[in-house]
């Protein structure tokens, strides 16, 4: 039986600090597929070197990718499997509607979208046209959640009721200037770091959220458009409850994710440490007693996951359809901080 | 009573209660309290728990307790709702009060024993014991040291398994605490000691999920970690749980608390956390109940 060649990957856009670099980075290290090509979406190479931080010719020659202007062209040209899309925010839903009539499994960087007017869209054209959609990074796939839901999923702790996450991130300063990031338009970290975290309820919690409150600060970044820390509280429906802060305000090294999850038959405690030298911790509390639980030895890659289903052929393990319900909690609890109000 | 004996009057007196705490304060080192009188509203418990402390006189009347000469301190360890009526009758007698958590549970009720602690001039200490524990005081010390610098963010969490409890206490089946008020309050006063004032609230609130039994209540050490400082190690200060002989194992705790109002009744310093304190600390939890019945945020009312 012939080996199934690598899944052949294009970007499309590469004006994003983050992106592009990561995912050619991963991309190129892994056999089971191959990034050849970026289309630029007539983004000028300027614009490219404040965003991306090298011209675009460098990022070619660095990774041995062709260039293209156009997505069409490099979807003529490149026999591809797979786009990712490391566009504009606002801009996810209008490429998603050019690609996915060509039959391209697409990756979307979060942040997924801007509006659900948007997530709408993208849920309609994956679906018309017959293709799959991954949106992530998704933080499910870290280690220590992955620990922490095996246990969940056994019922060692029951029916989880309760639960509460922490992520901490550095600032906005790792943006240039001119970054898209900056501009509120593109949802700023009420979606991008929000959507790590009501991720995570959701695939804790397993219920649907029935109402959204949240407070949202600045504190150490006066001059950045958004809140630098955030507390979002969740309603979950049968009663449950659960909370998440996000950080956009560190300086400092620290511990960037912190849960506890607790249900009537037990609790766990995950504390991610950087610094601290006995290590990330997975705790386990039930009535036999207190255990640390075992990291698991390696997962799907937290950022690439996507590679892995479109290589199966399965649907990815973040849907569209979950994405658009992250969507619409953050862009709740965004509404809620404005309001000082419950949102349902 | 300046730099003589200090002499209580315990309302709410029981030998596994909080109150029991008190008759550890007599071997301490420093500390002048004598306990000279009891009361609890069972006259046979509160003679058998005042012989039991080498206490010489026992009442099932607070009135007539608060009205005796021989006490310069009430001490209210009664059940929540008694509170407010045990703490005004000590305050219109011109005692000092101490009272344990919580202060009050209604606004009302705060704002007369704000005034009343101002009219007649007289010391009172909120029994947020909390604030005392070593673990707070060395979060207080790496706050105060400037450590994390301006925090932005504080969490505090409160989870206590309250079946050895209600064996103690049985009135807390009898009449129900307000959780906010029985519970919420350890968390609210911590976050004002260690953050300031409290501007809004927002809460939702959940009943009844636990079930079962999830800790193993062994007694575990308690660790601070200030973490995070570029380039630096973790510094972590780790105790030892504190044994003592008081029911409750907040002996320890409960001296440095009373340690704290001895010196304020020396020096005329107002006790920390105080009768304001402690009002503004149920304006909060009024606050949080209004806010989890409309869903909005609310601003604490005013108590001052």
């Amino acid at each position: 039986m012939a080996a199934r060649r690598p899944l052949r990957i294009g970007l499309a856009g590469i004006a994003a600090l983050y992106w592009p670099v990561c995912i050619a980075e991963g991309v190129g290290a892994r056999r089971d597929a191959k990034l050849t090509s970026y289309a630029a979406l007539g983004v000028s190479p300027s614009v490219i070197r404040d965003h991306l931080g090298m011209l675009p010719e460098e990022f070619a020659r660095r990774y041995g990718l062709t260039g293209y202007d156009s997505v069409e062209d490099m979807l003529r040209a490149e026999d591809l499997d797979a786009v990712a899309l490391c566009t504009r925010h606002t801009e996810h839903a209008d490429w998603v509607q050019r690609i996915a009539p060509q039959g391209k499994n697409i990756f979307i960087a979060k942040t997924f979208t801007t509006t659900m007017a948007d997530a709408d869209r993208i849920c309609a054209a994956e679906k018309r046209h017959g293709i799959r959609v991954a949106v992530g990074p998704s933080a499910r796939h870290l280690p220590w959640f992955m620990a922490a839901k095996r246990c969940v999923d056994a019922g060692r702790i029951g029916t989880p009721f309760s639960m509460h996450v922490a992520h901490h991130h550095g600032t906005i300063d790792v943006f240039d200037t001119a970054d898209f990031y900056r501009d509120p338009r593109e949802g700023g970290p009420e979606l991008s770091l929000g959507w790590y975290l009501v991720d995570l309820v959701l695939h804790f919690m397993q219920r649907p959220v029935t109402g959204v409150s949240a407070t949202y600060g600045t504190f150490t970044t006066p001059g950045s458009p958004f809140m630098d820390c955030g507390k979002m509280t969740f309603r979950l429906e049968g009663g449950a409850m659960a909370s998440c802060d996000m950080y956009f305000c560190n300086r400092f090294e620290f511990p960037g994710w912190e849960m506890e999850i607790v249900g009537e038959k037990g609790a766990i405690l995950v504390r991610q440490s950087l610094g601290d030298p006995s290590g990330t911790k997975v705790t386990l509390a039930t009535a036999a007693g207190r255990r640390d639980l075992p990291l698991p030895a390696r997962g799907p890659h937290w950022e690439l996951f996507w590679i892995d289903d479109f290589n199966a052929s399965r649907a990815p393990s973040l849907s569209t359809d979950h994405a658009r319900e992250v969507t619409r909690i953050c862009l709740a609890a965004r509404d809620s901080a404005r309001a000082s109000a419950r949102r349902k | 009573m300046a730099g003589g004996e200090i002499r209580l009057g315990v309302i709410g007196m029981g030998r596994r209660n909080m109150a029991s705490t008190l008759t550890l304060l007599p071997r301490e080192p420093g500390l002048r309290y004598r306990i000279t009188a009891a009361c609890a509203s069972r006259v046979q418990d509160i003679e058998q728990t005042a012989r039991s402390f080498a206490v010489p006189w026992w009442t099932d009347d607070y009135r007539a307790l608060a009205r005796r000469p021989d006490v310069d301190v009430v001490c209210v360890f009664s059940p929540d709702h008694l509170h407010f009526e045990h703490c005004r009758e000590a305050l219109r007698q011109g005692k000092h009060v101490v009272c344990t958590k919580p202060m009050v549970t209604g606004l009302a009720d705060a704002r007369e024993l704000v005034a009343l602690v101002r009219s007649r001039k007289v010391k009172f200490l909120v029994g947020q014991t909390m604030r005392f524990d070593r673990q707070f005081l060395a979060a207080r010390k790496h706050l105060d040291d400037g450590d994390l610098g301006t925090p932005i963010a504080l969490e505090s969490h409160y989870v206590h398994d309250m079946r050895p409890v209600f064996k103690a206490t049985p009135w807390r089946r009898a009449v129900p605490q307000d959780l906010m008020f029985g519970g919420c309050v350890h968390c609210i006063d911590v976050l004002r000691a260690l953050g300031g004032e409290i501007e809004s609230v927002h809460a939702v609130a959940n009943r009844g999920g636990l079930q079962a039994e999830f800790t193993d209540n062994r007694p575990g050490q308690i660790r601070v970690v200030l973490d995070g400082r570029a380039g630096q190690e973790p510094d972590v200060t780790s105790f030892e749980p504190e044994r003592d002989l008081s029911a409750c194992g907040h002996g320890a705790t409960v001296i440095r608390h009373m340690r704290h109002f001895q010196e304020c009744l020396d020096t005329g310093n107002e006790p920390s956390p105080g009768v304001l304190d402690g009002a503004k600390s149920v304006a909060v939890g009024v606050a949080a109940w209004e806010s989890i019945r409309t869903g909005r945020s609310v601003q604490p009312a005013e108590v001052d």
